[in-house]
């Protein structure tokens, strides 16, 4: 442990204060001083098992690992003045080469080799060694992403301590003893944590080299672009490595405020949709029913004309605009200005909108030192990757509990914190219930600021666990468990997904036609939002973070694309802040609130919506609703990276670039943004989503607006977007390059008051006795992923996972072929049987079927009831 | 007067006695391709990828695609894309071999350093120097034409010869 204390030694006649608890090596490095390592690395613990850092301390018999030795006051070091331990490093290096074969040519890690490094700086140049070398397997696939040559092992222990101390994956191990010794996987299995690929990184050989990489380049002549992980929330910090104009492979970089120095296996192995054949190269107009491709200046031509057209028949309510969760802040700025000041409309909104009462969670860091996590309709493993890795290191170094509340056993529950698997629907009655039994502990006074906590005795008075256990299918032991945990917490924190904000019209049964206004629909997942208030301020005003899906849903939200909201959030129909945004944007806004999705789906098919303008969405793919009613609009242009279900519905499809392609900014799960730099060019025609908008703006607006679109680079619209949004006007692209900018953050009033929930018991359906749930995987066949080969082998065929429970009573078993029946619709799959998923409920993933999960649900709001049958 | 017209003529008799001495000596000019072109021994012509000819590795070609020649070229008018030799088709021994190998001979300066980084002599510069073509493309040599082995219409001169020119 580090404490304050510092103590003095010499190291190489050189005066040295460290604070006590550091190893001789950290002081040595500190001070400038060069000590060669192979087992050692500043993020595991050290077991000082190469041998190579040894040194000479006074006073010991031999030479002692100095990775291992913990300093002491007026310890004298010797490192380079010793000619002992210079003799012995350089021999030691010496039996490391012996047996190290010499294929660097054609070992991947040439160029990058701490081995090679030091065979220059230390070693003996030539070799003695004249007899035939060790052999072991050289060619060994260790699952799919990583291959193994035991004949370049150092046997440094680095990969396996790697996945004990962090993933929490004990996969590799060492096998046989002596010169036999082999690193290798139990009885030859796969390696299946989702963390492999950063043993890659920490290898200090070729022994674990990637296989999608295997061979593309060597390391030198990769052009290496820093850039932000476009696959979750997160926004881990990466390097794009392009030969050839091709993102060749993807390492990460060094943020500890996100990724520290790791990535997931997905943001790192699945970037071959950026170079896809598939790619749009033109853009594309229905010709005779048919899309063609054109030229841009045709294109935008008739988009143009299109939307003119529309404007002067119809006027701009028969426009909207649907903008995305993936696409750039500057996209989604411009995006939201060009509906808003050319279309004149607030028709604008985004799927997997982050509801307007969530609040982002403070740091990823600050994880580590929690000691009781709640994981509320949140799987991090798969939806948000490195929330999960600050998760595990809390549970494993600091022995924190993880409390899963999720219908489905994620993998988070595997560390021995209770698990609650409700049926979906019964959430609001299941957190009424621990918040009971968290009264009935007596919890220690935390409460203290609540003004109203007798009044919430009395409402959570029937939600005695006891009584909850048969509509939630929750064990009352369990609640009560969990409530126990909680009670004891010093630091708990609360982490809630998008999965927990569906049982909010659920559970308090405010079902709505489509038809309603959009403030009532947004006000559906209040009560969801609420209860999680209410849970923290129990607690004593403990933290609660949202943990979205998508790369920007933060960014979509803070740029207004929605159709309540200007950029920072304002209300449009504020008076004082739309003359602001209008003085800025050179034309009039109109003072109404727009339409939300629903609200377009359903003008849609009154026939009120003339036209659409879709950016980096797939709603026919996602929403059921919008399928059929999509292909109702005249005049639909969508913008992508593919040609997706609705695309192929579209008059003009425009061909947009991936991340790796352009320059831009990207807001994560912590509020954080962060810049992406072009990497490569686009593949044929394909253009920035800022060029497109500016361009089809110039087409559109009358001669005294051209100025207001002079958009000539990102940087130009990162400019005006720091002068429109409250409290960015230090917004800065090289701090957003260098470790991402933070806007300040809105003081809010802390809470003091709980918010009555009523939890309503779903009504049963006999017809239909069972309720959908739907969770991400890690690897799918989404819009994306779906077009990067190298991990569509590890995704699973499409399936329905069903509690043996009920399994049992519909007679079904393990693989049997079903239907999964709604009241909206069918579809094919397959029975998983399992009791990672609560009684009355069946779990299946999205995006792993061939057609999509969609056509169950009736709306975008709550779980369909659904019936199995073979 | 007179004197300069002395001197300048003097000097047209001396300069057309270099001319007429030149007349009557043998010319250097080769009749290429009817005859043949003296070549020193350690001429360097166009590259050509080598294969084993004998022993275990018989057949197989020599390059490795390890880019370690397209790393050292000064002027970077070499291509490389590794492959791996898999399913039961062995193109190099051991894992890795040049999927892709080019070289741009119109950046090319002959300099031979490729061949001194190759760790397995591959890739060596032989005596092809008739390197004219009708397009830029046609210039970039592919793999299957470096492979093929192309002896031009030479004699190579001994090595007495050749040590007699070097230092000029």
């Amino acid at each position: 442990m580090t404490t304050d204390r510092m103590v003095h030694l010499t190291i190489d006649d050189q005066e040295i204060g460290c604070p006590e608890g550091w190893t001789v090596y950290e002081a040595a490095t500190a001070a400038g001083i060069h000590i060669p390592t192979f087992c050692h690395h500043e993020k595991l613990v050290p077991v000082g098992a190469c041998r190579m850092c040894l040194v000479e301390i006074e006073g010991t018999l031999g030479l002692q690992t100095s990775c291992t030795a913990p300093v002491r006051e007026g310890m004298v070091v010797r490192v380079h003045t010793s000619p002992r331990a210079v003799e012995a490093r350089r021999a030691n290096i010496e039996f490391l080469l012996t047996n190290h074969p010499l294929d660097c040519p054609v070992c991947d890690k040439g160029g990058e080799c701490p081995l090679q490094d030091q065979a220059l700086l230390d070693g003996p140049g030539n070799s003695r060694y004249v007899e035939e070398k060790r052999h072991k397997s050289k060619r060994y696939p260790l699952g799919e992403f990583i291959v193994l040559d035991q004949e370049r092992c150092v046997l440094c222990w680095r990969c396996i301590r790697f996945l004990d101390e962090w993933a929490g994956d004990h996969e590799l191990d060492l096998f046989g003893r002596g010169a036999g010794t082999r690193l290798t996987t139990f009885q030859g299995r796969p390696l299946t944590s989702k963390w492999q690929g950063n043993t890659i990184d920490i290898c200090p050989v070729g022994a674990l080299t990637s296989r999608i990489f295997r061979f593309e380049a060597r390391v030198w002549e990769l052009t290496n672009t820093p850039s932000i992980c476009p696959l979750c929330s997160v926004g881990c910090n990466t390097f794009l490595g392009v030969k050839n104009n091709e993102v060749r492979r993807i390492t990460p970089r060094e943020n500890p405020e996100i990724n520290d120095v790791w990535v997931c296996d997905k943001g790192r192995f699945a970037h071959s949709f950026v170079d896809h054949p598939e790619r749009l190269t033109t853009p594309l107009v229905r010709r005779d029913g048919k899309l063609e491709p054109a030229t841009w200046s045709e294109a935008l031509d008739v988009v143009a004309r299109g939307f003119k057209a529309v404007l002067d028949q119809d006027g701009s309510q028969a426009i909207a605009g649907l903008g995305s969760t993936r696409v750039s802040n500057e996209a989604s700025y411009l995006f939201q200005r060009f509906v808003r000041s050319v279309l004149q409309t607030n028709n604008l909104d985004h799927l997997e909108r982050m509801p307007s009462g969530a609040t982002p969670l403070q740091s990823l860091p600050n994880l580590e030192h929690r000691d009781v996590i709640v994981l509320l309709g949140a799987d991090p493993s798969t939806e948000a990757p490195l929330v999960e890795l600050w998760i595990k290191k809390a549970v494993l170094r600091h022995g924190a509990k993880v409390i899963v509340i999720n219908p489905h056993k994620i993998e988070l529950s595997r560390y021995g914190g209770p698990w609650l698997g409700y049926r979906p629907g019964s959430g609001l009655a299941l957190l009424n219930s621990l918040m009971r039994a968290l009264l009935d502990t007596g919890l220690r006074d935390r409460t203290g600021r609540a003004t109203n906590v007798d009044e919430v005795r009395a409402w959570l008075e029937p939600f005695g666990p006891d009584r909850v256990e048969r509509t939630t299918g929750v064990q009352a032991a369990a609640i009560r468990q969990a409530a126990e945990l909680l009670a004891q917490a010093k630091q708990p924190i609360i982490l809630y997904g998008p999965n927990w904000l569906l049982e909010g019209p659920a559970g308090s049964a405010a079902l709505l036609p489509t038809g309603a206004p959009s403030e009532q629909r947004a006000g559906l997942v209040r009560p969801a939002l609420d209860l999680v208030a209410n849970l923290a301020l129990l607690l004593g005003g403990v933290e609660a973070g949202f943990v979205p899906w998508d790369h920007n849903t933060l960014g979509a939200l803070e740029m207004g694309v929605a159709p309540d909201l200007y950029p920072g959030q304002q209300p449009v129909t504020d008076n004082r802040v739309r003359s602001r945004m209008a003085s800025f944007w050179g034309s009039a806004l109109s003072p109404v609130r727009g339409l939300d999705f629903d609200g377009m789906m359903v003008a849609a098919r009154e026939e009120g919506l003339k036209a659409m303008w879709i950016l980096g969405a797939d709603p026919a793919r996602h929403c059921r609703v919008a399928g059929n009613l999509l292909g109702q609009i005249p005049f639909l242009v969508v913008q992508d990276l593919f040609l997706t279900d609705t695309a192929s519905l579209a008059e003009v499809v425009l061909p947009a670039t991936s991340f790796a392609e352009s320059d831009g900014s990207a807001i994560n799960l912590t509020g954080r943004l962060q810049a992406v730099t072009a990497a490569k060019y686009p593949p044929g025609q394909a253009r920035a989503d800022w060029w497109i908008i500016t361009q089809l703006a110039r087409l559109m607006v009358p001669p005294k607006q051209q100025r207001a679109w002079a958009f000539s680079s990102p940087q130009h619209v990162l400019d005006e977007m720091a002068k429109v949004l409250p409290g960015y006007r230090n917004l800065d692209r090289a701090a957003m390059l260098a470790g991402g900018w933070q806007p300040p953050r809105p003081q809010e009033a802390q809470r003091r008051v709980f918010t009555r929930v009523n939890a309503v018991t779903p009504k049963e359906d006999p017809e239909y006795p069972l309720v959908l749930c739907t969770g991400r995987l890690l690897y799918d066949r989404g819009a994306l992923l779906h077009h990067a080969e190298p991990v569509q082998h590890v995704v699973p065929e499409g399936y329905v996972m069903i509690h043996p429970g009920d399994a049992g009573q519909y007679g079904l078993a393990d693989g049997d072929g079903v239907s999964l029946v709604s009241r909206a619709g069918r579809l094919r799959s397959t029975v998983r049987v399992s009791d990672e998923v609560a009684p009355g409920t069946v779990f299946a993933p999205l995006n792993v079927n061939d057609a999509p999960l969609s056509v169950l649900f009736d709306d975008r709001w709550t779980w369909p009831r659904v019936q199995v049958v073979k | 007067m007179l004197r300069d017209s002395i001197v300048g003529f003097w000097h047209i008799l001396r300069a057309m006695g270099l001319t007429f001495k030149y007349f009557f000596t043998k010319p250097v000019t080769v009749q290429y391709p009817e005859e043949p072109v003296k070549l020193y021994p350690r001429f360097r012509g166009r590259h050509e990828l080598r294969r084993y000819e004998e022993g275990p590795y018989e057949g197989l070609e020599r390059c490795i695609g390890c880019s370690l020649c397209a790393a050292y070229c000064p002027t970077q008018c070499i291509y490389v894309q590794a492959g791996e030799n898999k399913d039961g088709i062995q193109r190099s021994p051991g894992e890795r071999y040049a999927e892709i190998y080019e070289i741009n001979l119109l950046r090319c300066m002959f300099c031979g350093y490729c061949e001194e980084a190759c760790p397995t002599g591959a890739i060596v510069l032989r005596r092809e120097f008739a390197l004219a073509g009708y397009s830029r493309q046609g210039l970039i040599y592919t793999q299957d034409r470096l492979l093929q082995p192309a002896e031009p219409n030479a004699v190579i001169l001994d090595d007495g010869t050749a040590a007699g020119t070097r230092g000029k």
